[in-house]
């Protein structure tokens, strides 16, 4: 659970501004992962 | 945001923050009355505002709006059913469409239908199925 909770902060960072950020985000870099960049846009 | 709807169905409460998050701007009057809650749906992002499709999509809004407690499951619910009956391609369930005009965008014969159980899902296990395997 631990790590879990590490990544769950780390993604809760990284989607700042929820949906209504989608746009100001960098998506360039997140972890070279197709889901992962589309579960922080949506 | 849509599959943190999981987080909420095993009970692990790692996404709490995000999902409190996106609850209160989704149904901030101030903010969302004319940003995210249109009249077919709710925008899936900002992008949407811009975005001449407009694009909105009830599978996606679903799992959304389980995670935000029963006002906002009627907020989208009484839109979904606006659109379904109001949608000028009498294409009733689809997948993207436009959340501003209710017209069908892009998908043909893809229906999503798993959204209809989000909430079904959250009230069979309100405290999440780790509860139930750790008996509380």
């Amino acid at each position: 659970m631990a790590t879990a909770h590490k990544y769950a902060m780390e993604w809760t960072k990284l989607s700042a501004g929820g949906r209504g950020g989608a746009s100001k985000r960098d998506y360039g870099d997140i972890g070279k992962s197709w889901s992962q960049k589309y579960n922080l846009i949506w | 945001m849509y599959c943190i709807h999981r987080d909420r169905v095993f009970g692990f409460k790692l996404f709490d923050a995000a999902i409190e998050r996106e609850c209160t701007m989704i149904m901030a009057q101030d903010y969302s009355a004319n940003r995210i809650r249109q009249k077919f749906g709710w925008f899936l992002d900002d992008r949407s505002e811009t975005d001449k499709r407009h694009l909105t999509n009830a599978g996606w809004s679903e799992w959304t709006a389980a995670m935000c407690g029963q006002t906002a499951v009627d907020d989208l619910y009484s839109r979904i059913l606006t659109f379904s009956e109001q949608t000028p391609d009498r294409w009733a369930l689809t997948d993207y469409a436009n959340a501003v005009t209710g017209a069908r965008v892009g998908f043909e014969g893809r229906a999503q239908m798993g959204g209809f159980g989000a909430t079904v899902l959250l009230k069979m296990f309100p405290k999440g199925l780790l509860h139930i395997h750790n008996n509380e």
